[in-house]
């Protein structure tokens, strides 16, 4: 295949150093497009300070023995305007590395640790070129790391204004939060096309003031495997077993799985189990002893697997019936949704959200009140009674995009 | 024809005018200030008609005095007395006419004639008679006359004083000295009578104790002019002094001819010490002894190869030692030349002693005088300022001005204080903000349990002194010294402690050294209840106009001023003060980073202060709007301490963004008004935008869109825009005034907090201001009205009236709703949170009452309407 056009993917880590969902994506894709389009891709990732050390008088650095691939240092990051402190980087060597490879097209998947000065200059130094944004959460949105849930009480939040933001960091001025949205939109306005992963994140996003004509809901694709095959059950068993897949921190809901499986315990429901694979994260000691607790009084109940790879998940997937994806926040698409509907598992889900968008209640899953254990503890109930329901679910999902298709429709949107 | 005929029409109508007509174009040309014109009209009038009211020849009298027409005088004043005989007013005018002419003698008898019309004449009359009598040697007239007058005015103490003279030089002695003590009585205060009365003191003592080492000096004092005055006439007969020095002076002579001079013998100064100032300032010390010349008297130094008559002040300023300083308009001490002196005293040459070579420029004056005593050094330094400032042609003042300066700041006088703790009165005066040749501003402390104070006579370094009554002594709170005063015997007596004061320069002394010397120095002389007279030279603080300006602003708290004090004290000094900042204003440079914008269509002008991180966002959001293209970005830095920061700040956000911003940096901080009118002083596009750094535009295009409209309505003045809160609710759509309790209007903006979208702010209308966060005008009529107005303290109000500028030339002031834009309010200004209600804000309030009252009424009831 001819690579005559060239796209410069820019992602704000490398897996190698963070294996998140953005970065897997943007590698995945990166590589995808390589492969299977006429594009010719080159990968430039930023890496944080704890991962380099920047080189004298550049930005750039190597991490593969590749000739597309790069390291941009962004240690000089700020997070609050999102913006890049040693502003040469990006006039001086961002732009000469720019007029060097020419792009047709610069797709960021996020501008952190770049700066969103890097969107100003590409601009300015590619007036043709097609820039492309995939926004993959809220931090633009929000100064909470994107969370959008309040500080002070951890209520959801629907939406940003200057005085919310506020009330969560009175170290900033209403004035200041203002300041932070024109001086970003200032700089999304020069994107030609966004990409977001789930409608519902899209709305948010128009909601803050984006053009909606800009936006496109693109699915992230996944690298796809067969399924790995169900539990082989006599018809007097249940499908009674349940995973979580995803690290242990109080974001991910899994203390409401705990609790729901108190509830289940105290009113004579015993027949089920539970399935945690993942890692307990650190910066949570709180969290972590009242994990511990809960687990150790549960533990016929309950077994916590600890750390995985991602390689393990078709072995490991194997044991459970229904995975839980219990997030207290919004989630925008999480990647273990599409993991586990390619290994024809339906989910129990939060109702809100990425998760309530991908997963279709009672249809490939079933949702409960986010963050209410006894909702989720009852959906447990009916799903581990009726073994029927199960099979409908799992009848209904459809095969997963595939990172060549993601690919494709990606050069889609480049050549709009 | 025009020509001939306008100029006939100007030409003095006055030989066709009737003698009623006559008199009143006088009366109207004198009233004008047009003394000729004036003198004309009367003298026909006379001429015409010699039969005119006594007021005509008055007035006439006087006027010809004024014009030194002294014998014009005399001729008219011999006519009025043929046609009022015995009108008292003629004679006293024409004795205001003899007092003026030389020669005295020959009309004497016109005083007489007129006491005889009127023995109850004026006490100034008795004086000048008794004394043009004296000097005429008909000393026993001057003494009838000067009794008679004594009668009539018991309490005429000069009169008494004049007598006691002619008394003592008659050898009267007693009846001199008994005079001299009821002129003491009279006013305590005469300083040379004291003298007077001590020197008969002393002279007693002397005769009793008939001591030969002492000279007798102050003898020769009383005695100066009987002896100087029987010398006249016999040894320099052949020589007119005052001729000489006229054709001195005028240069008519020759060196070798100006050098007869010398070969006369006359009277010596025993000069002492001699030295130049400057080329042109020269320094004696003399003798006091046989002749003393004391006053002012023309000098004439002659070296060998030129010579140049000055202007000489010789006063005593201690037992041994009389001070001389003389000026010449020349520098005469350029190549170390050795000058000889000789002064003409009265129409006699008296010589100094020795020549003077040596020359005391700059600090070695102030060596030479830290020889001296505490208290010479002081009197020194006032004398010989004071001479300077009475004896200096203008050419000269620069270089005088520099000894005067040398004087106040190298001078160490050592200071003084009152505080003691066991005593009921203290003093402390712990600030000086002299104001140019203005005024003094003070502050300090004092404690006066029993209401001792009186008043304070405050001494000038250059020789001169005010008083400070005190009525105008304004009491503050002092908290500090409420502590202080704790533990001392009068801790219990409820005082403000605090005080502050401003005394102006009367006009003539400001006059007197405008613009060649400033004020710096001075010794306070607080006078006591029991005539008690504490001398305090205080070491107290001084500040640059900036600081003491902040210094007044924070003197007292704005509730506890009297309107007394605001309008006689903080006044005066904080908008004199501000004057002098403003004064101090330069701009310490400008940069063009980037290309310059070719015919910009708008200047943006930016005054940047202490906070800069608005600009990143202000930048990026004007970086990619195409209408700035046709605009010129301009910040002006207020705060220079920030120049590295600022400037690294754009060298690499300019270049971020490709964006041309020229950089004016304020020599120091100059406020608002100053350095919005320093970046329009740079503006090269057609229209102004004053804009605040907190103000950064919703959407695309508002400045050529304002420029636009501002273009299609030529009767608009000012411009502003809508601007919005951080949360889209209106901070200003056009602004208005209302009446409250306070002494003047306040300011409001309209529909301010309420939505964006609140219908009555969507219209573009006419409306009484705009503010100046963001406000367009014509580059051509900023100019006209002279900018922004400087005169605020700090600075606030310059936006109204700027408007109110353009109001009063016909134009209107408009809002346009069409364009938002953030202004994320006063947050560039942290002292603003404080600001409304503080002294500044209360001194600027009446400022733009006084200016704009009448304006803002007339404004308000056509909007009101």
């Amino acid at each position: 295949m001819m690579n005559d056009k060239k796209a410069l993917i820019i992602a704000h880590n490398h897996p190698q150093f963070f294996p998140g969902g953005a970065e897997i994506f943007a590698y995945d894709l990166f590589k995808a497009i390589r492969a299977h389009t006429e594009y010719k891709p080159f990968f430039l990732a930023a890496a944080d300070p704890t991962s380099r050390e920047v080189h004298t008088g550049t930005p750039f650095q190597m991490l593969v023995d590749a000739e597309d691939e790069a390291l941009f240092w962004g240690g000089s990051f700020d997070y609050f305007y999102q913006s890049q402190q040693i502003l040469n980087f990006i006039y001086l060597d961002f732009k000469h590395f720019l007029q060097q490879l020419q792009p047709d097209v610069i797709h960021f998947h996020h501008t952190i640790r770049f700066g969103v000065e890097a969107i100003q200059v590409a601009r300015q130094t590619l007036p043709n070129a097609k820039l492309v944004f995939t926004i993959h959460e809220f931090i633009l949105i929000c100064n909470r790391d994107g969370q959008m849930v309040r500080k002070d009480n951890e209520e959801l939040c629907e939406f940003a204004s200057p005085n919310r933001c506020y009330r969560c960091f009175p170290e900033y001025s209403p004035q200041q939060f203002k300041m932070r949205e024109q001086f970003l939109k200032a700089h999304l306005d020069l994107v030609d096309q966004f990409i977001s992963p789930s409608h519902f994140l899209a709305q948010r996003f128009i909601d803050w003031g984006l053009p909606a004509q800009k936006l496109t809901v693109l699915e992230n694709g996944r690298q796809v495997y067969p399924a790995a095959p169900h539990r082989q059950l006599s018809p007097e068993n249940k499908r009674n077993q349940f995973g979580f897949f995803g690290q242990i921190n109080p974001y991910k809901g899994v203390l409401l799985i705990l609790e729901a499986v108190e509830h289940l315990v105290n009113n004579n429901f015993q027949d089920f189990h539970v399935n945690l694979f993942g890692n307990i994260a650190s910066g949570f000691p709180e969290f972590k002893v009242e994990f511990l607790e809960f687990l150790n009084k549960y533990q016929g109940f309950v077994t916590h697997h600890g750390r995985y790879e991602q390689a393990e998940i078709p072995a490991l997937i194997q044991l459970v019936d229904w995975v839980i994806v219990p997030s207290v926040w919004w989630e925008n698409s999480p990647l273990v949704i599409q993991e586990v509907f390619m290994h024809k598992r339906p989910i129990i889900c939060s109702d809100i959200g990425g998760m309530a968008e991908k997963v279709a209640h009672e249809k490939t899953g079933l949702h409960f009140k986010v963050r209410n254990a006894a909702s989720l503890a009852k959906t447990i109930n009916t799903a581990s009674d009726d073994v029927q329901l199960w099979s409908n679910l799992v009848s209904n999902i459809e095969p997963r995009l595939s990172i060549e298709q993601s690919a494709m429709q990606h050069i889609a949107v480049y050549e709009r | 024809m025009e020509s001939a005929k306008s100029s006939r029409t100007n030409q003095s109508p006055i030989n066709s005018l009737s003698v009623d007509k006559l008199r009143t174009k006088a009366v109207e040309q004198e009233k004008a200030g047009k003394l000729e014109e004036a003198v004309a009209f009367y003298l026909k009038a006379i001429s015409l008609e010699s039969q005119q009211p006594s007021w005509v020849y008055c007035h006439t009298i006087d006027l010809l005095i004024e014009l030194k027409r002294l014998a014009a005088g005399l001729s008219i004043a011999e006519r009025a007395i043929v046609v009022h005989g015995k009108s008292s007013k003629i004679y006293r005018a024409l004795e205001r006419l003899y007092s003026q002419a030389i020669d005295t003698a020959n009309h004497l008898n016109h005083y007489q004639q007129l006491l005889t019309f009127e023995p109850k004449q004026p006490d100034w009359l008795y004086y000048n008679l008794t004394r043009q009598l004296w000097h005429s040697d008909r000393a026993s007239e001057a003494i009838k006359v000067a009794s008679k007058g004594i009668k009539l005015y018991q309490d005429f103490h000069p009169l008494q004083y004049l007598l006691g003279n002619i008394l003592e030089e008659l050898g009267q002695k007693d009846k001199a000295t008994a005079l001299y003590q009821r002129v003491k009585q009279l006013n305590p205060n005469w300083l040379d009578v004291k003298q007077k009365l001590d020197q008969a003191v002393s002279q007693q003592v002397q005769t009793r104790t008939s001591n030969p080492s002492q000279p007798e000096l102050d003898q020769s004092i009383v005695q100066r002019d009987s002896n100087i005055d029987s010398r006249k006439h016999q040894d320099f007969q052949d020589l007119d002094i005052d001729h000489l020095f006229a054709q001195l002076k005028a240069r008519q002579l020759t060196l070798s001819e100006s050098n007869r001079l010398w070969q006369n013998s006359g009277d010596k100064l025993d000069l002492d010490y001699g030295c130049w100032l400057s080329p042109s300032v020269l320094y004696l010390e003399v003798k006091v002894n046989n002749p003393v010349v004391l006053g002012q008297f023309e000098i004439l130094a002659s070296s060998s190869d030129r010579y140049a008559v000055g202007k000489a002040n010789f006063r005593r300023i201690s037992p041994q030692i009389i001070l001389g300083i003389a000026c010449f308009r020349d520098n005469l001490y350029l190549d170390n030349q050795s000058y000889r002196f000789c002064l003409n005293y009265q129409n006699t040459p008296v010589f100094i002693s020795r020549r003077v070579e040596q020359e005391a420029f700059g600090l070695k004056l102030i060596d030479y005088l830290k020889t001296k005593s505490d208290f010479l050094k002081q009197h020194l330094r006032e004398s010989i300022s004071s001479s300077i400032i009475s004896l200096i042609s203008q050419e000269r003042k620069p270089e005088a001005g520099k000894i005067l300066q040398t004087l106040q700041y190298f001078l160490d006088i050592p200071k003084k204080d009152y505080v003691d703790p066991n005593l009921p009165f203290k003093i402390f005066i712990d600030y000086l903000i002299p104001l140019k040749s203005d005024g003094l501003f003070i502050s300090g402390w004092l404690q006066d349990a029993y209401e001792m104070l009186e008043k304070i006579t405050i001494v000038s370094a250059l020789g001169f002194s005010l008083e400070l009554p005190k009525e105008d002594i304004y009491r503050i709170e002092r908290n500090d010294v409420d502590r202080f005063l704790q533990n001392t015997p009068y801790s219990n007596f409820e005082e403000d402690f605090g005080f502050c004061a401003y005394v102006s320069l009367p006009g003539a002394i400001r006059d007197s050294i405008a613009g060649f010397a400033e004020l710096h120095s001075f010794r306070f002389l607080v006078e006591l209840r029991g005539e008690i007279e504490i001398e305090i030279v205080p070491d107290a603080k001084y500040g640059d106009f900036y600081s003491s300006r902040q210094k007044v602003m924070q003197i007292v708290s704005p509730d506890k001023i009297t309107p007394a004090m605001l309008n006689k004290c903080i006044a005066p000094v904080a908008f004199k003060l501000q004057q002098f900042c403003m004064e101090q204003v330069r701009i310490k440079s400008v940069t063009q980073i980037g290309e310059p914008v070719t015919n910009p269509l708008v200047s943006l002008i930016i005054p940047l202060y202490r906070r800069l991180d608005f600009m990143k966002i202000q930048l990026a959001t004007m970086a990619n709007d195409p209408a700035i293209a046709q605009c010129e970005i301009i910040y002006v830095l207020d705060s220079p301490e920030q120049e590295e920061e600022l400037r690294t700040f754009l060298d690499n956000h300019s270049t971020l963004y490709q964006l041309s911003v020229k950089l004016v940096i304020m020599q120091r901080n100059s406020g608002y008004a100053a350095a919005n009118n320093a970046g329009a002083s740079q503006a090269k596009g057609e229209y102004l935008i004053l804009l605040n750094s907190d103000v950064f535009a919703k959407t695309k295009g508002w400045m050529t869109q304002m420029a636009d409209f501002y273009a299609s309505s030529p009767k608009i003045g000012a411009l502003g825009a809508k601007l919005l809160y951080e949360d889209n609710s209106l901070q200003h759509a056009g602004m208005f005034f209302v009446k409250t309790t306070y002494p003047f209007w306040l300011t409001l903006h309209y529909y301010k907090g309420l939505p964006e979208k609140y219908p009555p702010a969507q219209t573009t209308k006419a409306v009484p201001a705009v503010t100046g966060a963001c406000l367009m005008i014509s580059k051509k009529l900023y100019e006209e009205v002279g900018g922004l107005t400087t005169d605020y303290v700090i600075g606030d109000f310059e936006d109204s009236d700027l408007c109110f500028k353009c109001s009063q030339l016909g134009y209107e002031n408009w809002y346009y709703a069409d364009v938002s834009l953030y202004h994320l309010e006063r947050q560039s200004v942290p002292l603003n949170s404080s600001y409304s209600g503080s002294l500044a804000w209360l001194l600027n309030g009446h400022l733009h009452q006084k200016r704009w009252g009448k304006e803002i009424e007339e404004i308000s009831n056509k909007f009101g309407k």
